[in-house]
């Protein structure tokens, strides 16, 4: 055997060589690929779409859902049968495309990508280009440019597949300028409503018929479920309106806040700032120093008792370079806020007093004393009404704080009854009349959670108090049922007059319409109808929103011939009336110059370009086939089975 | 080189008997497998490369009509169409010239355009929708019964609801109200009810459908009462209560006899 192979080796390389070709042609994968897997979704044209990317897409409509709609996003709008079915729709549809755009080979060419590239802001420094910003912001992107050009391309590829049907799309002028009069067209007309109020009067409705209604269906006047409660409540702000403050007890914390009340003294300075040279220990030369201190007294002497000049002398002269040019100015300062020597100077000088010099770790210093601002202190009788309410809050917040477990723990014990718990707390303990759900709502500042509690059977055959609940706002409920009504079908007498009201309202909208009918027959004949109390003519398209003419009115008022004179229509109106129309004339649409036409061309066409989308699609899935695998976690199983799509 | 005991020595032999016999077939089947194999790779290496440089010419068209250059899109149309006709760019790019023609009014252009699409495509799916748009052009060159003849083209079931509307709208050009009124509602019947062309139809079969019938029903007022009525009708016209009542039976208006 080993003798037949060294024998014929070369042949047997070739053998071998020939076996491999196929693999380094087609790669391994399309081998494996086509092998089905338990957790994909669907398949396209034998390739699947995994469980994972239809998640993905999922998730990525969830995120755009999320940043359209805000905080009124609910997430539980996925879990909806028919939104996933969408999802996976549009990923199917995606794929309908990608398949068929691989298949015919289409790429993008280089140019048209390096074009794309260079035109994306991000990749821009002040409007071009920059290589730089393109690593980095891929790089930021987690990618790499051959992992991000590999992806653009491919996007690429699939704009033509795209462009055919938006970019390429058009309506021609013929079709459009149909529309364009269908739309634009106007009738002139008078409308006259017959209101059903105007037949009130001539209808009886006898309570034999009153009886037949309610026994046909006595549930649609059914009482909601109602209870009578008892309540407690305690809350932070009725403790703080309880709360009696002494003028004593306010004047003594004014007392105790008066820091707080009162602004300090703070002093206006200018200086001007002379460097002294420091030896290597940081202590100033003795020459240096002394030089220094000279030349201050001259400059004190040169600026006398002129402002204006001490701050020329302060801009040329001063080594401060942030006051320098302010002049020397260092604005309203407290005491203790300069180092001490300069402070000490400044709290001990008059108003209007150049002092100098004085020698800090800066240097020597001349300082100019511009304006005292003295020590003020608001009045009691000012700050009376914070500290009122600061003190007030704070003790009913410490006494909520006290209150609130001995009221969690207590109503709950005392099960049956809030009397001791009231007098402990001072509480007040409430009785309600009967109460529905929304009302049982309304006591606890519209919080939800207390009228499900109440309503709790368990809770309304007890009659006990139920567990304290927290109303968010420093507030506390426990309610306790003392009576309970079932929901019940109201009894004949109760709802009799709402019944009849019902009735005569029916019969009123028919009598209206009865005798629009014959009214509109009449005129129509040429008689002349005084009754009829027609508004003023106005203009109307297949569009005009006007009261008392609706759609199906809309229609037959456009319908009506009014080449040889006047028409009239009738129809009943939403609100139970009936509406007579005397149409007038016609009016033509004016005739649509080329750019009106465009316009209505391009609405139509982008219009009509979803059904085109759709349409294009479907008939892709002819040569391209898709399978949904049952039994995947999509949507449910008949839904999965009745949307397979191939014919 | 060890020595093969009997038994090897004899399968030895009969391997070599068998390639006496069999091992031109062998090498002939072999190389014909080969052939095949670089065969199918050449022509997909062919076609990629066809594709490329027909995705240049497509992208030239793209980029012609943005920036208004209709002397570039015509020339890179027919070069994609003369040298390219096999690859999927062709058509989409025919479909591309098409639209930047009839936006400059070159009704010609573009319906030659599309044309092609319909004669050359290979993909059907693109014919059903050049087809739609072919009509539309012949519509504008008042060709209706060419643009007819178009709609009664091959096309998918999908597509019906589009075709049967485009009928309509050929047919109300011409005048032939009813022939319409039935496309309309054919089309109705087969269009997408999510879609918004559903409604467009809709509208125009309102627009049309009813003013047939009111034609032959409403009789005309005399011109001489007419002015008497309006002169009495001082009172603007409000709608009722806005209680909402019960609707009243399905009256029929006077008009609908």
């Amino acid at each position: 055997m080993y003798d037949f192979v060294y024998k014929n080796k070369r042949m047997v390389q070739i053998i071998l060589a020939l076996m491999i070709l196929p693999f380094a042609f087609v790669g391994v994968d399309s081998y494996v690929r086509n092998i089905g897997n338990e957790l994909d979704v669907a398949t396209v044209g034998g390739k699947p779409i995994s469980q994972a990317e239809f998640e993905n897409a999922l998730r990525s409509q969830q995120d755009q859902m999320r940043n359209i709609m805000g905080r009124n996003f609910d997430p539980a709008m996925f879990d909806n049968p028919e939104v996933r079915q969408q999802v996976l729709d549009s990923v199917i549809n995606q794929r309908l495309l990608s398949e068929r755009a691989s298949k015919l080979a289409l790429t993008a060419p280089d140019a048209e990508l390096k074009r794309v590239i260079l035109e994306i802001p991000a990749f821009q420094d002040n409007g071009r280009f920059s290589e730089d910003r393109y690593k980095e912001a891929l790089k930021g992107a987690g990618q790499s440019p051959l992992m991000f050009e590999q992806r653009l391309r491919t996007d690429l590829a699939m704009q033509p597949m795209q462009d055919v049907i938006s970019k390429a799309g058009f309506i021609g002028n013929a079709q459009a300028g149909a529309f364009q009069r269908i739309t634009e067209e106007a009738r002139e007309v008078q409308v006259a409503t017959l209101s059903p109020e105007a037949y009130l009067s001539k209808v009886t409705v006898a309570e034999a018929t009153v009886r037949e209604e309610y026994d046909k269906n006595p549930d649609a006047y059914r009482a909601p479920e109602q209870v009578k409660i008892e309540y407690l409540k305690l809350s932070q702000a009725e403790i703080a309106r309880s709360i009696t403050l002494t003028p004593a007890e306010l004047k003594a914390e004014y007392d105790k806040r008066a820091k707080e009340f009162s602004a300090p003294e703070e002093r206006r300075a200018s200086h001007i700032l002379l460097e002294v040279a420091k030896d290597e220990k940081g202590v100033a030369k003795p020459d240096a120093l002394a030089a220094a201190k000279a030349k201050a007294e001259a400059l004190i002497k040169q600026a006398g008792n002129d402002a204006s000049k001490f701050a020329d002398l302060a801009k040329t002269e001063s080594k401060d370079p942030g006051s320098a040019v302010q002049g020397g100015d260092l604005g309203f300062n407290a005491r203790g806020v300069m180092v001490k020597p300069f402070d000490d100077a400044m709290f001990s000088m008059k108003a209007g007093e150049v002092r100098g010099p004085i020698e800090t770790d800066f240097g020597v210093h001349i300082i100019r004393l511009s304006e005292i601002k003295p020590e003020r202190v608001r009045p009691f009788d000012e700050v009376k009404a914070q500290i009122e309410s600061d003190v007030r809050n704070a003790r009913a917040s410490k006494s909520f704080t006290e209150s609130a477990e001995k009221f969690q723990n207590r109503v709950y014990e005392e099960g049956d009854s809030f009397t001791k718990i009231a007098e402990e707390l001072k509480l007040k303990v409430v009785k309600s009349d009967w109460l529905t759900r929304t009302q049982a709502q309304a006591i606890a500042s519209g919080n939800q959670k207390f009228a499900q509690t109440v309503f709790l059977p368990a809770n309304i055959s007890a009659k006990r108090n139920t567990e304290s609940i927290d109303l968010g706002d420093n507030s506390l409920i426990s309610a306790r049922v003392l009576e309970h009504k079932p929901s019940a079908v109201r009894p004949f007498d109760e709802v009799k007059a709402q019944i009849t009201t019902m009735l005569q309202r029916r019969a009123a909208s028919e009598l209206a319409a009865k005798e629009g009918v014959e009214k509109v027959k009449a005129v129509s004949n040429g008689a002349n109808d005084a009754s009829l109390a027609f508004g003023a003519a106005s203009k109307i398209t297949r569009q005009s929103n006007v009261g008392g003419v609706n759609a199906s009115l809309l229609k037959q008022l456009f319908a009506a011939d009014v080449s040889k004179g006047v028409a009239y229509v009738g129809a009943p109106t939403d609100a139970g009336g009936y509406s007579v129309v005397r149409v007038l004339r016609a009016i033509e649409p004016e005739a649509a110059n080329a750019e009106k036409l465009k316009s209505v061309a391009q609405r139509i066409s982008g219009q009509a370009g979803s059904d085109v989308t759709n349409a294009y699609l479907t008939s892709l899935k002819d040569s391209i086939k898709v399978e949904l695998k049952k039994g995947a976690s999509v949507v449910k199983k008949d839904d999965a089975a009745s949307g397979a799509a191939p014919k | 080189m060890a020595a093969y005991d009997l038994d090897e020595q004899e399968k030895i032999g009969d391997l070599k008997a068998w390639w006496a016999r069999n091992g031109n077939i062998v090498t002939a089947i072999v190389v014909v497998l080969a052939l095949a194999v670089a065969g199918t790779q050449g022509y997909k290496w062919w076609s990629k490369k066809q594709a490329a440089e027909a995705s240049t010419l497509y992208f030239a068209i793209s980029d012609g009509i943005g920036k208004n250059e209709s002397a570039k899109v015509k020339d890179a149309t027919a070069q994609l169409l003369e040298k390219f006709p096999s690859t999927g760019f062709a058509p989409r790019g025919a479909m591309l010239a098409a639209k930047a023609a009839f936006d400059s009014g070159d009704l010609d252009g573009a319906r030659k355009n599309l044309e092609w699409v319909i004669a050359n495509s290979a993909e059907d799916e693109l014919k059903y929708i050049a087809r739609l748009r072919l009509a539309s052009v012949l519509m504008d060159q008042k060709a209706y019964d060419a643009a007819l003849a178009t709609l009664d083209g091959k096309h998918h079931d999908a597509f019906a609801g589009l075709f049967l509307d485009a009928r309509g709208d050929v047919f109300k050009l011409q005048g032939k109200m009813a022939d319409a009124k039935t496309a309309y509602e054919e089309a109705l019947k087969k269009l997408d009810s999510k879609g918004a062309q559903k409604q467009l139809t809709q509208l125009k079969l309102d627009s049309l459908g009813l003013a047939a019938v009111a034609a032959v029903a409403t009789p005309a007022a005399s011109p001489a009462t007419a002015p008497a009525a309006a002169a009495t009708s001082a009172a603007s016209a409000t709608p009722a209560a806005t209680n909402p009542a019960p609707a009243a039976p399905g009256t029929t208006p006077a008009t609908k006899k």
